[in-house]
């Protein structure tokens, strides 16, 4: 029975391909007959071979792929660039649209007086990766949400008697004056207090570091593990707090150094690469591989300014200091050039 | 459920992520150059045609909308380029018979035969290589029996019986449900 289905599969490529004679065409029509299952074989080896009338062999297939795959990839580094530039107009005021709502909803809730509500409503605003954010609070404040940072307030108690947010991650604050309701920004490490001013907090989780620059006004600082002690900041300071070893330094800086991101700007001055590839790997949200490790050291003397273009930096590296880079995915590899 | 998570691979793909290029590209490409073939009747310019296609998927993101099904943003698109080609051809060389031919033939036929293409396509190239070999001697080479047995030096026998596996396996391969798809259309076609 076996031998016989076979012998019917060769009979019909056979016949099918034009490689029959008369006996075997007449065999096979005797087959058919015998019932309509046969005669439906027959009628689909045909479809099968009149369909098979065009081949592209796997190689051909793969080969077209990979060389798609290709340009993709060279594609991918236009789309890094383009990351940071579609925070256009529409994204920011969806991004502002809800805060405001919720600002506009707590106004029409206050003036029916019907504000005794205990109950938190949380309200958070989340930069993603490669978007800076920014919203205004009810209170007129402007905020400025770095990348990967999130900010979060309670609405039902915001500007009632004091203006209480918590952050993770860095933003940067313009805060509308109003010396009765202070406005306090908690962080894990520590609070800032303050009245009407311009500053930027720093404390993003897993780093050791929480920092803040003051632009303007004055700010009092108070960290959770000595509370007694408040510290008073001055415009143009900076404090840098190590959570490990419990350092505090307070320096003076050109402050526009530290707030220059929320306008897709970075500076740096006398940084490492490993400085530098944080804070890219932060906004783009990519991954940096440096063969050797050692590459990481080296120091960028003076300043290194840069502007919402990934390769642009990367070309800049290059040039200052001769390290070359090649991007693959959402990776980069930097190597010394040769 | 499925068309959903086509589509998240059609705007992952524009976002960048080279596992949704490979999803679309494994399901469509080859589809779509039968397809493309069947207006140009050249399956190289067809490749490339196509391939054009996928490359606007990342460079042109921003304008693309799918409208419907990512099958016919693809179709469709393929569709209206290969008119476009015709066209061109059209005022230089008078009028192609191709487009003349294809006219008529309704979007939804061609497309199912294109993916049928496809599908017996994947299949030859899914076959023993002994068996590949020979099939595509016969089938695309126009080679008889005696031809390919001399040429590589086997029993003619063999080629019959391979050529019986061959036709075989890509019978078993195509599923009852494309099978469905075939007789309705064989049957429209003779109605």
């Amino acid at each position: 029975m076996k031998q016989n289905r076979k012998h019917i599969d060769s009979l019909i490529a056979k016949i099918i391909s034009g490689n029959a004679n008369s006996e075997d065409i007449r065999e096979l029509e005797e087959w058919e007959k015998v019932s309509s299952k046969n005669e439906k074989l027959v009628k689909k080896s045909r479809k099968v071979w009149e369909n098979g009338y065009l081949h592209l062999p796997e190689k051909v297939i793969q080969s077209d792929k990979s060389d798609l795959s290709q340009s993709f990839n060279q594609h991918l580094f236009d789309q890094i660039q383009r990351i940071k530039r579609k925070t256009n107009l529409y994204k920011l005021a969806a991004i502002l649209a809800f805060p405001i709502a919720l600002a506009l909803g707590f106004y029409i809730s206050y003036v029916a007086g019907n504000l005794e509500n205990n109950t938190a409503q949380l309200t958070q605003v989340t930069s993603p990766k490669g978007h800076v954010s920014k919203c205004v609070l009810p209170d007129g404040t402007h905020v400025w949400v770095n990348t990967g940072s999130t900010i979060t307030y309670d609405i039902s108690r915001f500007n009632k008697n004091s203006r209480e947010i918590s952050l993770e991650g860095e933003a940067y604050f313009e805060v509308t004056s109003d010396i009765d309701k202070p406005f306090k920004v908690t962080t894990p490490v520590a609070t800032v207090n303050v009245t009407g001013t311009a500053f930027n907090v720093m404390a993003y989780p897993g780093e050791n570091n929480f920092e803040t620059v003051l632009a303007e006004g004055s700010i009092f600082l108070q960290f959770k593990q000595d509370a007694e002690n408040i510290i008073t900041i001055k415009p143009g300071d900076r404090v840098v707090y190590n959570q490990l070893t419990g350092n505090l330094t307070v320096g003076e800086v050109d402050a526009a150094m530290f707030t220059s991101w929320r306008n897709g700007e970075l500076l740096f001055k006398d940084a490492t690469l490993n400085d530098l590839i944080t804070e890219l790997e932060r906004i783009y949200d990519i991954k940096f591989h440096l063969q050797p490790q050692e590459l990481g050291d080296f120091r960028f003397r003076g300043m290194f300014s840069y502007n919402n273009n990934l390769i642009e930096a990367l070309e800049k590296i290059k040039r200052t200091s001769g390290i070359d880079y090649y991007i693959e995915n959402k990776e980069v590899k930097l190597h010394k050039m040769k | 459920m499925r068309n959903q998570s086509e589509l998240a691979s059609f705007e992952n793909i524009k976002n960048g992520d080279n596992a949704a290029f490979n999803i679309l590209f494994d399901k469509y490409y080859v589809a779509l150059c039968f397809y493309a073939n069947k207006y140009l009747k050249d399956i190289d310019l067809a490749r490339s045609l196509v391939q054009q296609v996928f490359v606007d998927l990342w460079t042109k993101r921003e304008k693309i909308v799918v409208s419907t099904s990512v099958k016919s943003y693809f179709y469709n698109t393929v569709r209206n380029r290969c008119i476009d080609v015709l066209r061109k051809e059209k005022a230089t060389a008078g009028l192609p018979k191709s487009l003349e031919n294809i006219g008529h033939a309704p979007f939804r036929d061609l497309v199912e035969e294109a993916e049928l293409n496809d599908r017996i396509n994947a299949s030859i190239n899914q076959l023993p290589e002994k068996c590949r070999e020979i099939f595509l001697l016969c089938r695309f080479e126009g080679l008889k029996y005696s031809e390919i047995a001399e040429k590589l030096g086997i029993s003619v026998k063999t080629v019959e019986m391979q050529m019986g596996i061959a036709l075989k396996k890509l019978r078993d391969s195509l599923s009852d449900y494309l099978m469905v798809n075939l007789l309705v259309y064989v049957f429209s076609k003779k109605s």
